[in-house]
């Protein structure tokens, strides 16, 4: 029995702001940095439609079973988006409600301002944070709705595996979010002579118990991606050689585009730098070159988090 | 008034039919032709996803209210589909995503070409042709929740009544979203209202059209849109369409009633 779409949409899940222990962080904010990272990350999870938007113009859109999927994924990565702009408010940073996380990094800046429909010649007097955001984003739909043309049916299995490679980066992303508040909380404790159970104790396990709750939705979308990626490579050669082809054409994570690029690289560095973030990075590799017919692709993530963070994701101890 | 979005995120669920006796269904069937009728809604409502895909060509997305709106109205009209497809089911009419698929694969290359031409058209009129996209979703959903309330008012079926009637809910809170964006587009620029005139003068269809073939949008408008109280209910969604800043006198409705041909 595969995967149950049906059952997937009938059950997906809505806020979690209910859940979220959101007074903890009021009473003992995160560390700035973290709290920094977690609105960046909500922004992240929430930019769903950034992605769809360059999928949907392809072979994609007419597979059905997928685009139900896609409705309520994009859905629960919403309100994970929330969550997480919920979490980073309660620490004073201001980042609002999921609508507002929802738009993309010159949403707010240039809400009016007109767009190329495909904008690889960056015209002179574009601002630097619009720079920066078209160079993330990539290609836009013109040029990836002429090349879904060739790419036919293939191209599907190769956007899934973006999704799945997306996930595994932002559950590494928030994991890494997790474990810096405790390194500081550790710290502060150690300063404070008290063992550890700093001030930022009971937000950090918050912070901790609200990652966990996102892997367990974010699990049913790896579920669904796995078996479609499984199924779709497995007796398609040409279908296999995509998806390390396509996630150069990427931003990773997916959603770089809706981030301005200090605050994208900011994130990234805290993640994936330094040894545990090496570490981080180099476990993100193994689990994408796991999946069957996946290698390659996973020699791409590897090269695509050197290049963001000037960390080596391939020979971390 | 402003759309509330927050409002709208938090409140939006899929529409329920679980307490609903489908099984009335079965001791009083629909006929046919209603049936047909209700298998292209179905249709449109799970095609919604495709509309979507040529909003997102437009900078519209990069809005956080757009985004947001979009995310829960996919959702919502993809449990539109699946609500008439059960009812469908009761009637021995199978819908799985497999023929969905198929059908959009028919779809063949214009429906390959039109986020290119959407595309093109939005960045060579750049921030105006949001207004296009947001008085056409306006149109479309006006001309949904008329059809629901016209399938209700022929059919006189309690159960599907019922289930109409909450799917026209849903409907009309996509209506407030519409209007809210394209009044407020449409008032702030002059160019958008001729850009906005022009384009649904000129190609706005009956929802459907761009996926259906013409016998099959012909039978739908002949059925819920012909006669005197066909006609009141045209005129209506076209009054709506035309009390927008820009828009007025426009009839687009009651002229693809004229072009399909059915009858006063």
């Amino acid at each position: 029995m595969g995967f149950d779409v049906r059952e997937f949409a009938r059950s997906a899940q809505g806020s979690l702001r209910g859940e979220l222990d959101l007074e903890a962080f009021a009473a003992h904010p995160l560390p700035p940095a973290v709290a920094d990272g977690v609105a960046v990350l909500g922004r992240l999870e929430g930019a769903t439609m950034d992605v769809l938007r360059n999928m949907l113009v392809t072979a994609t859109h007419k597979d059905a079973r997928v685009t139900a999927f896609l409705v309520t994924w994009a859905y629960e990565r919403f309100w994970v988006a929330d969550a997480y702009a919920a979490i980073a408010a309660a620490c004073g940073r201001p980042v609002g409600t999921g609508a507002d996380v929802a738009g993309s990094a010159e949403s707010q800046a240039r809400a009016d301002a007109p767009e190329q429909a495909d904008a690889p010649e960056l015209p002179d007097a574009a601002e630097p944070a619009e720079v920066g955001a078209r160079r993330a984003r990539g290609p836009g739909p013109v040029r990836r709705a002429f090349a879904g043309f060739v790419q036919g049916q293939a191209i599907v299995g190769a956007h899934l595996t973006a999704l799945l490679v997306d996930d595994v980066v932002l559950g590494a992303i928030a994991a890494r979010l997790v474990e810096t508040s405790r390194a500081g909380q550790d710290t502060a404790g150690r300063a404070n002579g008290d063992g550890g159970a700093g001030a930022a104790y009971a937000a950090t396990e918050a912070l901790a118990a609200a990652v966990e709750r996102v892997e367990r939705i974010t699990a049913r979308h790896d579920a669904f991606l796995r078996e479609e990626v499984g199924a779709r490579l497995r007796d398609d050669r040409r279908a296999r050689r995509l998806p390390a082809r396509e996630l150069r054409r990427w931003p990773l994570p997916l959603g770089a585009g809706a981030v301005p690029e200090t605050e994208r690289d900011a994130l990234l560095g805290l993640a994936f730098g330094g040894d545990a973030g090496r570490e981080a990075a180099a476990a993100v590799v193994a689990e994408v070159g796991a999946v069957p017919e996946l290698e390659a692709t996973a020699r791409v993530v590897a090269t695509r988090l050197r290049a963001a963070t000037g960390a080596d994701a391939t020979h971390a101890t | 008034m402003a759309f509330d979005i927050d409002r709208y995120t938090a409140t939006s669920v899929r529409v329920e039919w679980d307490d609903l006796d489908l099984d009335a269904f079965e001791r009083d069937p629909l006929p046919p032709e209603s049936l047909r009728t209700l298998r292209y809604m179905t249709d449109v409502e799970y095609h919604t996803v495709c509309y979507t895909r040529d909003l997102l060509t437009t900078p519209s997305h990069r809005e956080a209210d757009v985004s947001a709106f979009m995310t829960m109205w996919n959702r919502e009209e993809f449990w539109h589909g699946e609500a008439l497809a059960a009812v469908l089911a009761r009637h021995g009419v199978t819908v799985d995503y497999d023929e969905l698929r198929a059908k959009r694969v028919k779809l063949g290359w214009k429906d390959r070409i039109d986020p290119i031409k959407q595309s093109v058209a939005g960045a060579l009129v750049g921030t105006d042709f949001v207004a296009v996209h947001m008085s056409w979703g306006a149109a479309n959903e006006w001309s949904a929740i008329t059809a629901y309330q016209r399938m209700a008012e022929l059919e006189r079926h309690p159960v599907l009544a019922e289930l109409l009637r909450r799917i026209a809910k849903q409907e009309a809170r996509h209506v407030a979203f519409y209007t809210s964006q394209a009044r407020q587009r449409l008032a702030a620029s002059r160019r958008a209202q001729q850009v906005t005139r022009f384009a649904l003068q000129r190609f706005w269809a009956p929802v459907g059209s761009s996926i259906m073939r013409e016998d099959e949008v012909r039978h739908v408008m002949g059925q819920l849109m012909a006669g005197p109280e066909g006609r009141r209910a045209a005129r209506k969604v076209d009054d709506s369409i035309s009390s927008m800043p820009g828009l007025g006198g426009l009839t687009i409705v009651q002229d693809a009633l004229v072009r399909l041909g059915v009858a006063a």
